[in-house]
């Protein structure tokens, strides 16, 4: 059987610049942007769910 | 691509998940990927107020991993975001820092019970507030993610 690989790596940014900061700014209004959207979705159907 | 997969509870929650194609990349990181494509993922309790059922954490989990392995030149990427409340126990924890944390649990355990052979990045940025990104590839891929962390930003 094949053995599978997995990693999990953290990068932290400690000296940012405002480059990456307008970038970051842009990504969040991104974000927000999808959040409303999805929010105001009105024609999308639940399927009972079978969760207990 | 653009996927919305709904979800539900029994207790009247109810989710949106929606995976779509990244835009707004800035050329330099176009030219960069090639043709690696970067998934977007939103995830949004669109109704309810109760606590998330791990059930349904689950079911996002395997939805986000199935188009994962569905998609082998993609990159998965995932903003955590302090846009609006969520419900935890430690209210010390920013938002965002809980979503992180969340993320990362759902993800490593996709790993474990060997949905995916993968591994996960995510990126925090600690200017003004602290943010966080999931970037979440297969092995094939970690090309393509080592350049998304090396762009001159």
């Amino acid at each position: 059987m094949e053995k599978k690989k997995s990693y999990s790596q953290t990068f932290v940014v400690k000296k940012t610049s405002a480059t990456l900061v307008d970038f970051f700014n842009k990504l969040r209004e991104q974000k927000m942007a999808k959040i409303e959207e999805l929010r105001s979705k009105k024609d999308i159907y639940f399927p009972a769910s079978s969760t207990k | 691509m653009k996927i919305t997969y709904p979800i539900s509870d029994n207790l009247g929650n109810d989710y949106l998940v929606r995976i779509e194609d990244f835009q707004n990349l800035p050329d330099d990181i176009i030219r960069e990927l090639g043709n690696i494509k970067i998934l977007d993922i939103t995830l949004e309790r669109v109704s309810g107020e109760g606590h998330t059922d791990l059930n349904v954490l689950s079911k996002i989990s395997i939805f986000i991993a199935g188009v994962l392995l569905d998609n082998e030149n993609a990159i998965l990427y995932f903003y955590c975001d302090d846009v609006h409340e969520i419900k935890r126990r430690n209210m010390d924890i920013s938002p965002q820092k809980y979503r992180n944390d969340l993320f990362s649990a759902m993800f490593q355990r996709c790993i474990k019970i060997n949905l995916l052979p993968r591994y996960s990045r995510h990126y925090n940025n600690g200017a003004c507030r602290q943010r966080y990104i999931h970037a979440s590839n297969s092995e094939r891929m970690s090309y393509g993610a080592s350049k998304l962390h090396t762009c001159n930003y």
